[in-house]
């Protein structure tokens, strides 16, 4: 009795921290790359965006993902890797209007990702 | 993460009422939540082992969601009788020295040759041969023989059961439904409805149970050449 009480309690545990984890780091995590977005949005809007910008967003983002992994769908992460790959290539041929459009759209995803990790009605059924 | 856990605990609770509503017939030696989180743990793990694009921790979450509820209903069963007989049933008895209880058995999404048919597994040919009949609430079946049970070495086979002729039988033992007719009527059952068994086997040994009475043996005489 008293181990399987022990073994519940661990298991509420592990679950309870992980889940408070899981909220903290995934909101930061695409809290930050949103900000990055909104600073490389305005970049592309008045020109000044330059390729090591971009890659520096990137690399940033290479690094998130890493630990990512473990708590997003490794689908999601891969469309913001392409998205954020053709933002780079536009930056760097100086298509700013074009790279514009991919960083609105990484920001889109950087606020519907995280809500799909929410306690909602949506999420559950 | 507590979204699937969340969806761990509906899909569980999903899978137990409906395990429950099955009746026993759909349960091995397995208390119905046992069996449900077999069937569910097989999929938790297999599911995020082989496609990559989820992560592990989706399924291990989910397996701890399905631990802690499986830990948690056994201890509610062992502790308290209401909830053992919520979460794991209790066994029917379906077959007393009255005859056959044809209400534990249509709870049980069962009728009387699904009874015979276990009763057949455990060694028994008979309705005649037990003084009780059990489901256990894991799906096993237990019986309590009788202590002047006959040796016959002719097996029963059914004439009529739940209200309706087994017409492939009558003919077996080369009877017509006007013949049975007169042999209820003779019992004062009026109806063919009201039979709930009438079983023969081939010393013409009779069992014959009216719906709510308790049953009856009687002998026929069988006709020439009949024998099975």
């Amino acid at each position: 009795m008293v181990k399987s009480i022990i073994t519940t309690v661990c298991a509420i545990l592990i679950l309870a921290f992980g889940a408070a984890y899981e909220q903290y780091y995934v909101f930061r995590a695409f809290d930050d790359l949103k900000e990055q977005a909104e600073i490389m949005i305005e970049k592309e809007l008045s020109k000044t965006a330059t390729y090591e910008d971009a890659s520096l967003v990137r690399n940033q983002w290479m690094k998130e993902k890493r630990k990512m992994c473990s708590f997003v769908s490794h689908n999601d992460i891969k469309e913001l890797d392409m998205w954020l790959s053709e933002g780079v290539a536009f930056t760097k041929e100086k298509n700013f209007d074009e790279a514009a459009t991919k960083y609105i759209v990484i920001a889109n995803l950087c606020e519907s990702i995280p809500r799909g990790y929410l306690i909602k009605f949506e999420n559950i059924f | 993460m507590l979204v699937i856990f969340i969806r761990s605990v509906i899909t569980f609770s999903v899978l137990l009422v409906v395990m429950r509503l099955m009746g026993k017939r759909q349960i091995g030696e397995m208390q119905p939540f046992e069996l449900v989180i077999t069937l569910l743990i097989a999929e938790l793990a297999c599911i995020p082992m082989s496609d990559v694009s989820i992560p592990l921790v989706y399924g291990i979450s989910a397996i701890l969601a399905v631990f802690i509820i499986h830990q948690i209903l056994s201890t509610l069963e062992r502790s308290n009788r209401f909830f053992k007989r919520i979460i794991s049933g209790k066994p029917s008895l379906v077959l007393t020295k009255e005859g056959v209880d044809f209400e534990q058995l249509r709870k049980n999404d069962m009728d009387v040759e699904d009874l015979i048919e276990s009763m057949r597994t455990a060694g028994y040919y008979s309705l005649d041969d037990l003084d009780y009949a059990i489901f256990e609430s894991n799906g096993n079946f237990s019986a309590k023989e009788k202590s002047e049970r006959s040796e016959s070495t002719s097996m029963p086979i059914i004439l009529a059961s739940d209200g309706k002729f087994a017409d492939k039988n009558l003919e077996i033992a080369r009877f017509d439904r006007q013949e049975i007719m007169s042999t209820i009527k003779k019992r004062g059952i009026n109806s063919i409805k009201k039979v709930g068994v009438m079983t023969l086997d081939g010393n013409g040994k009779v069992y014959l149970q009216e719906k709510g009475k308790k049953y009856e043996t009687f002998n026929v005489k069988l006709k020439d050449g009949i024998q099975w």
